[in-house]
């Protein structure tokens, strides 16, 4: 049964981390990305869960006499343990992204974010025809125009 | 030695770029030192090299995988030896008239020399990797000459299609070159010719092998359909166009066919094809020769058709055959670069390469004349010229195969003739218009600037040893004609040459071919009219360009298709796709009766609570209106996961989700702190149930993953290793060996990540308090471009 409280684990997490990862906001898609990574977790944790057993510690180094059968499996651990890490440095990164952006929108429409776009040379329109569910960083862009527009306007 | 001449020629090349050749006048001279000394050594070599010695040098590079540079001095490699090196010498000597003092001659010697060690290198190879390395060489140079006018579009663009063309050939011929090693067990060339010729031409797989090495000779040597390439490449200088274009690198095809012949002559694919293809390529390109005004695209299209002629010739396996082709290869070099030399003079003198702008050159330029007189006659084939030689031996290839029975035969025999007659008539278009005759047709070009002696000096030559060679037939015929000969044949050749055969068919066959030239010269301007009339829709180029066009068409739609979609519609499909997969691989077996799972296995009462807790704040996170219950909500995840893990007997995991899990929360809040909530567009209804739809499918793959995870295991895992030597380690926590011990090289790969990530960070944090980069495509307007400075960049407080 253990293995079936696990699954619904994942599954819940899965499908919310999911959800998130398909919104606009980049905030909730950071938080959807932290959910992920507990999802991702679980599932591998899902496989030492069953057999339990003592901590994958030696105690007395001396009186270890090869049995191993009292310890969980370590490899998921290990692995988990890798991830853990990664998964903090990549929410980091975005996080410093988000800044990043941040400030760009903050410093006003007059500066370039000197990134190549491949779709530079593309009117927008067309862009904009593909799918009316466009990234959110488009959406930055027409805001920007719009308030350009009002600006010169006044 | 031949090693040390390669390098000789390679050193010259920078050397002359850094010696500023320019500043002297006769600069030509010295470039033509480092060529008239291989040409000398080689001329030395003629001896030996007739009675049958070979030269042979290897340079291992890596003896476990076998390669070597293998270099090899037979009959045929001297042979074109002497043609790249003897007129390298020559084209040295004129470029340094042509470009007069101009700052680019360094770096056209440069090319010119790197050219000239690779085409040397190609033909003196003996390792057919080693081979490919020089044919790329040689593509990539001519690619830099044709472009050499860098403010030419034309030029470019005919420089991309001279590329894409010989280097898609030349990778058909890499992927035929590993399977004739394959086949021969080795890719050294002479070791493959020494094997019995069924050894090849009974494998399944001859055909595939054979028909990707002749897409690389076929693409090179510019044969129908892939001609269109060669006249594109004449915006190259002149002196390249002489040298590369008509008579060294675009006989590297028909190199390569001579070199494997030995072998593949028996086929009757090679037989056909070659025939075949050779043929319409001959016809071809003389045809089309009659519709151009340019001198350099007249000679351009003349070059191919001769290059048709020499595959053609490659088709058979007789002695007359392989004498043909060594004398058509000779000839063709020996008019074609002075005939081309002429017409950079010409441009040079005049200004202008248009034919009909061109008339009563003679008077001005006599010694020009003089050599256009010796080269035009032998590339007409006029008796007691070179090219009637070669004429006559190639009309009597036909001779040979029509009187064996085959009608086949004759037509050979009529469409040569043909040809011939062709070369007769724009040969004499070449001497009599811009030459002779009293006026042009259009606005005539005056002759402003008539070349030194000196310069027309390379043409005479060459045109004088083509002139000489038929009455010294005594003295080389052995090892200039013979050994090459013997090489192609892969048997020993005896000869006998002699410009007088007396009245026999052949010799009629050729005179009636000169009558009808003479016909055609004299009917020109009716035939060119008629030409002139054709579709120029067909050639080649169009269609080429037509492909590269849709190409890109196709990358740029097939690059929006892929990253064009927003981010969800991507991370979607691609969500989908890795769900579909796995729902197959479990409905491909019974799921739950074959499922290993031990149900026995009871969680304890707070575990399950600690579950649900975990579903609940994560239920949390997704309806979260602030941003703040959101995070904290993730946080309660986190810190219920982390309860899983002390449960569970992972305490290392659950310190470190502890640790990250607090870092995290502080981060997300003290940046949100920083950065208002943003106002995004709310997602319209249909596509929310989508991104719902999206989600519940990547749960139940979640759930059937975890469900196949948690399985008794299918094999012996590799944690019982790591226990049982967790003491070779010298460690307790077996979790923190296999980290830093048995799975270091991981570790070290999750540090990289995380400095990678950390200078990132870094360098975005920095990067906001720089102010921002003015927009270099927005006018100035002095009101906006007040505003930063008075409302500071945002980043000051990053």
């Amino acid at each position: 049964m253990i293995a079936l409280v696990f699954a619904i684990l994942v599954a819940v997490l899965m499908g919310t981390a999911i959800y998130l990862i398909l919104q606009r906001n980049p905030m909730r898609m950071l938080l959807g990305l932290g959910l992920f990574t507990h999802a991702v977790n679980m599932l591998v944790f899902g496989t030492s869960v069953s057999d339990r057993g003592q901590p994958p510690v030696l105690l007395d180094k001396a009186a270890f006499d090869g049995d191993i059968s009292q310890f969980v499996d370590p490899l998921p651990q290990a692995l988990i343990l890798t991830a853990i890490v990664i998964s903090f440095g990549i929410v980091a990164f975005i996080i410093a992204l988000l800044h990043r952006r941040h400030t760009l929108d903050l410093a006003g429409e007059n500066c370039t974010d000197r990134v190549d776009d491949p779709f530079a040379h593309e009117p927008r329109s067309q862009l904009d025809a593909v799918d009316e569910d466009y990234e959110w960083l488009e959406d930055v862009v027409l805001q920007r125009n719009v308030e350009r527009q009002t600006k010169e306007s006044s | 030695m031949l090693i040390t001449l390669l390098a000789l020629l390679a050193v010259s090349a920078p050397t002359l770029w850094l010696l500023k050749p320019q500043r002297w006048r006769h600069a030509g001279w010295l470039a033509a030192l480092p060529p008239l000394v291989v040409t000398a050594w080689l001329l030395t070599q003629l001896g030996p090299v007739g009675q049958g010695a070979v030269i042979r040098e290897q340079y291992v590079w890596s003896e476990a995988f076998g390669l070597a540079l293998d270099l090899r001095l037979d009959g045929l490699s001297l042979f074109f030896g002497l043609i790249v090196a003897g007129i390298g010498a020559a084209i040295a000597v004129y470029a340094g008239y042509y470009f007069e003092k101009k700052t680019t001659l360094g770096y056209f010697y440069a090319l010119l020399f790197l050219f000239m060690t690779s085409m040397l290198g190609l033909v003196w190879a003996d390792n057919l990797l080693a081979l490919f390395v020089f044919w790329e060489g040689t593509s990539i140079t001519s690619y830099l000459l044709i472009s050499f006018k860098l403010s030419d579009p034309k030029a470019l663009e005919g420089a991309r299609r001279a590329l894409i063309v010989t280097g898609m050939g030349a990778l058909a011929m890499l992927g035929g070159f590993v399977l004739l090693g394959q086949i021969g067990g080795s890719y050294t060339i002479s070791a493959l010719l020494a094997l019995p010729p069924d050894t090849f031409t009974s494998h399944a797989l001859f055909a595939p092998m054979l028909i990707l090495i002749l897409l690389g000779a076929f693409t090179k040597s510019a044969q129908f359909p892939f001609h269109f390439w060669l006249p594109g490449a004449m915006s190259a200088p002149t002196p390249a166009s002489a040298y590369l274009h008509s008579a060294t690198m675009v006989k590297a095809g028909v190199y390569l066919l001579a070199r494997l012949h030995p072998a593949f002559a028996e086929s009757s694919l090679w037989f056909w094809t070659l025939l075949v293809v050779g043929g319409v390529t001959m016809l071809m390109g003389a045809l089309i020769a009659l519709r151009q005004v340019d001198l350099k695209a007249i000679l351009a299209y003349a070059t191919v058709s001769q290059l048709g002629v020499l595959v053609m010739l490659l088709a058979f396996n007789s002695q007359t055959a392989a004498l043909a082709l060594v004398l058509g290869i000779l000839a063709h070099a020996l008019y074609k670069g002075p005939l081309f030399l002429i017409a950079g003079i010409i441009d040079h003198a005049t200004g202008t390469r248009d034919i009909r702008r061109l008339a009563g050159l003679a008077k001005a330029m006599p010694l020009l004349a003089a050599g256009a007189l010796l080269a035009g006659l032998s590339m007409a084939g006029l008796i007691p010229t070179f090219g009637f030689l070669a004429k006559e031996t190639l009309l009597e290839v036909f001779f040979h195969w029509m009187e064996s029975g085959d009608p086949l035969g004759l037509v050979g025999l009529i469409a040569s003739a043909l040809a011939g007659a062709l070369f007769v008539a724009y040969s004499l278009v070449l001497i009599w218009e811009p030459f002779f005759r009293r006026a042009a047709p259009q606005k005539q070009a005056a002759v402003q600037h008539p070349p030194s002696a000196l310069f027309v000096l390379p043409v005479l030559l060459l045109a004088g040893v083509g002139t000489a060679i038929p009455f010294l037939l005594g003295i080389v015929e052995q090892g200039l004609f013979a050994a090459p000969a013997s090489a192609v044949l892969g048997a020993p050749v005896t000869l006998h040459l002699a410009l007088w055969h007396g009245w026999t068919p052949v010799f009629l066959t050729s005179l009636l071919a000169i009558g009808l030239g003479l016909l055609v010269f004299w009917l020109r301007q009716p035939v060119q009219a008629a030409f002139a009339q054709a579709p120029d829709k067909l050639s080649g180029t169009g269609i080429f360009d037509d492909l590269m066009d849709n190409l890109y068409g196709f990358a740029g739609s097939t690059t929006r298709i892929v990253l064009g979609a927003p981010l969800s519609a991507q991370v979607g499909v691609t969500l989908l796709a890795a769900a579909g997969f796995l729902f197959y691989s479990v409905f491909s077996h019974n799921f739950m009766s074959d499922l290993g799972v031990d149900w026995s296995a009871l969680p304890t009462f707070y575990e399950v609570v600690l579950a649900v807790l975990a579903v609940l704040a994560a239920l949390v996170t997704v309806k979260a209106r602030s941003r703040l219950s959101a995070i904290i909500s993730l946080g309660m995840v986190g810190a219920a996961v982390m309860l899983i893990y002390v449960f569970f007997s992972a305490p290392d995991l659950a310190l470190t989700q502890f640790l990250i899990e607090v870092l995290t929360l502080v981060l997300l809040v003290l940046v949100f702190y920083r950065i208002p909530p943003q106002e995004v567009q709310p997602i319209p209804k249909r596509i929310s149930f989508r991104h719902l739809l999206i989600s519940l499918i990547v749960a139940s793959w979640g759930f059937g993953m975890a469900l196949l995870a948690a399985q008794r295991p299918l094999f012996a895992s590799i944690s019982d290793y790591f226990s049982l030597n967790v003491l070779a380690a010298h460690g307790g926590n077996i979790v923190n060996v296999i980290l830093v011990d048995f799975r270091a090289m991981d570790t070290l790969g999750e540090i990289s990540v995380m400095v990678v990530a950390a200078l990132g960070g870094y360098a975005l944090l920095r990067a906001s308090r720089l102010r921002p980069v003015q927009d270099p495509t927005q006018p100035s307007d002095p009101a906006q471009s007040k505003k930063p400075a008075s409302k500071p960049a945002g980043g000051k407080h990053g």
